[in-house]
């Protein structure tokens, strides 16, 4: 049994945090920081232009986290952050709340697999059936004697919405997947182990690895047009955002050297997206 | 006494604040987990393993039974390692030697589980990979991360408890004509059985709620089908799935049902514990 005292003092340090919760909420509404969260693909490219936005906003103060698309814009809907990065658009009644989206391009997701496979590429169809678990060993298509092994990321992902979208359609995953949780994590898993296929987002060094072309189709970053497997990532905010948030969304979207972190600015490809 | 009241005064803060602030995190899971029950009771996410959280399918089974596979198997590999290493550290070892043993133990109870995870991708699931021609990921590799994990932290509670032994007692059966073999047996390791029992006990519950480095080799599928194809357990799975089911969203009540079943598992474990000591009291 706890004394009566001791109760009280329970009580109390109970109270002092509640109170400390309503100081953060109304810190939080002068609005003197953004959050951003979302899309781990988004972050080089985020964090690199965040100190000239924080320079030229003497006070504001940016905090940026991963967690995949899904969380982004789940984070956005319930007023936990401010600005999503996510490679998806919203599914249909998702997000209830108004939202502006700032879309940042393209980013290309490729194939990619070990040079033990002894495959070069993919039709449509054989990506299909090699990420679904029809084709297990990649004799079957002309290969090495090796198992296919399939590395995938978790649903929360954006590269893998497009790859159940375009890729693979009304089938999923093959139940025997590794599910790794970041593109350097797949890469990996790639290199080191014989007969292994994923896809990543090309932000990353594509070195030690075979990206596969994909029906004919060769991925070069010079012609990425022509590429056809590909993600939207945008920043999603709050239509009744502050003006600070629109201020970054707007700086972010408008800086031209994204195409480092592999984003393709959509005004490359001649048309502008509707906001 | 004045100075005395104050001392009294800052414990018992010490207590009311620790007892507020886990009843506010015991009660926000709990309400969360309750949520979920409402809606999908208790018994059927328990016995499903169907899990699809954005269809709304919340199949648990597979994750329950990946933890209850990697506990037991790191347990299985570092029990035996474990004591071998107690007995040494506690009753062979002396001096400079002993001291820098114990201090290895320590360092390696610093070293970061995200290190062993990586550790094992480059070791173990390689070397699993060679041995049984899969993938390599799956509960074994995580076993065996666990257990090489759990080594350090269970070797020096263990090697503690082996210490603890009187020596008067050791010294008493080696007069009677004891072997250095039967005394141990004998004499040193039921006397320090309690306390090995608890050492025991920490690793249980740091097997059970380790999360990153299995995440890292356990391939992170929701079945468990082999011990060498990739499957999940509970925390790897709570790992995975907190950026598709953030706080306040329907989905995440199935992530605080799973992680109250993590905390009852402890719970019935240091309540088995308590009775194990009780009997071997009397």
């Amino acid at each position: 049994m706890i004394s009566r005292r001791q109760f009280l003092i329970a009580v109390g340090a109970a109270s002092m945090a509640a109170l400390g919760g309503r100081f953060s909420a109304m810190a939080q509404r002068r609005q003197r920081y953004v959050s951003i969260m979302g899309a781990t693909s988004c972050i080089p490219f985020v964090k690199a232009y965040l100190p000239q936005w924080e320079h030229d906003h003497p006070g504001m103060t940016v905090a940026v986290t991963g967690g995949g698309s899904y969380a982004g814009l789940r984070a956005l809907g319930l007023g936990q952050a401010d600005i999503a990065m996510a490679d998806l658009a919203p599914p249909p009644g998702f997000l209830v709340v108004p939202v502006q989206r700032y879309p940042l391009g393209r980013l290309p997701i490729v194939l990619v697999a070990g040079p033990q496979v002894g495959i070069r590429g993919l039709s449509w169809n054989q990506a299909r059936a090699v990420f679904a678990g029809d084709i297990v060993n990649w004799r079957e298509l002309g290969g090495a004697n090796l198992p296919v092994i399939a590395v995938s990321r978790p649903e929360s992902s954006g590269a893998r919405d497009v790859m159940q979208h375009r890729i693979l359609g009304a089938r999923p995953f093959s139940p025997h997947c590794i599910i790794q949780l970041s593109n350097g994590a797949v890469m990996r898993t790639v290199v080191e182990t014989p007969g292994a296929i994923g896809y990543v987002e090309a932000t990353a060094p594509l070195r030690e690895i075979t990206v596969l072309t994909l029906q004919g189709n060769v991925f070069d970053p010079t012609r990425w047009q022509q590429w056809p497997l590909y993600a939207e990532p945008a920043l999603y905010l709050r239509a009744q955002a502050p003006k600070e948030v629109k201020d970054l969304a707007a700086f972010l979207q408008s800086r031209p050297g994204r195409r480092q972190f592999g984003f393709y600015a959509a005004s490359e490809q001649g048309f502008v997206y509707a906001r | 006494m004045r100075a005395d009241r104050w001392a009294q005064g800052i414990f018992q803060a010490a207590f009311g604040l620790f007892i507020a602030v886990w009843t506010v995190f015991l009660a926000v899971i709990a309400v969360g987990a309750w949520h979920f029950v409402v809606i999908n009771g208790w018994i059927t996410p328990l016995l499903s393993t169907h899990w699809s959280p954005l269809a709304g399918h919340y199949g648990m089974l597979a994750f329950i039974l990946g933890s209850i596979t990697v506990t037991a198997l790191a347990l299985i590999l570092a029990a035996p390692w474990v004591l071998a290493l107690a007995v040494a550290g506690g009753r062979i070892l002396r001096g400079t030697m002993q001291q820098t043993f114990i201090q290895l133990l320590t360092v390696f109870v610093a070293v970061p589980s995200v290190i062993y995870g990586w550790w094992g991708l480059t070791i173990i699931v390689p070397l699993v990979r060679r041995l049984s021609g899969t993938s390599g990921f799956g509960p074994l590799s995580a076993g065996v991360v666990l257990a090489l994990m759990i080594v350090p932290t269970f070797s020096i509670m263990a090697l503690h408890a082996v210490r603890q032994v009187p020596s008067a007692l050791v010294e008493g059966s080696l007069a009677l004509g004891a072997t250095d073999d039967q005394t141990l047996w004998h004499m040193v390791l039921p006397s320090a059985w309690p306390a090995l029992a608890q050492a025991f006990l920490v690793a249980v519950g740091r097997a059970l709620g380790e999360t990153i480095a299995v995440q890292m080799v356990i391939g992170g599928q929701s079945r468990l089908t082999s011990l060498l194809k990739p499957s999940a357990t509970l925390t790897s799975q709570l790992l995975t799935d907190l950026a598709l089911m953030p706080p306040k969203t329907p989905g995440h009540d199935a992530l605080d049902f799973m992680a109250i079943w993590l905390v009852l598992l402890m719970a019935v474990l240091v309540g088995l514990q308590y009775r194990m000591r009780r009997g071997l009291r009397g």
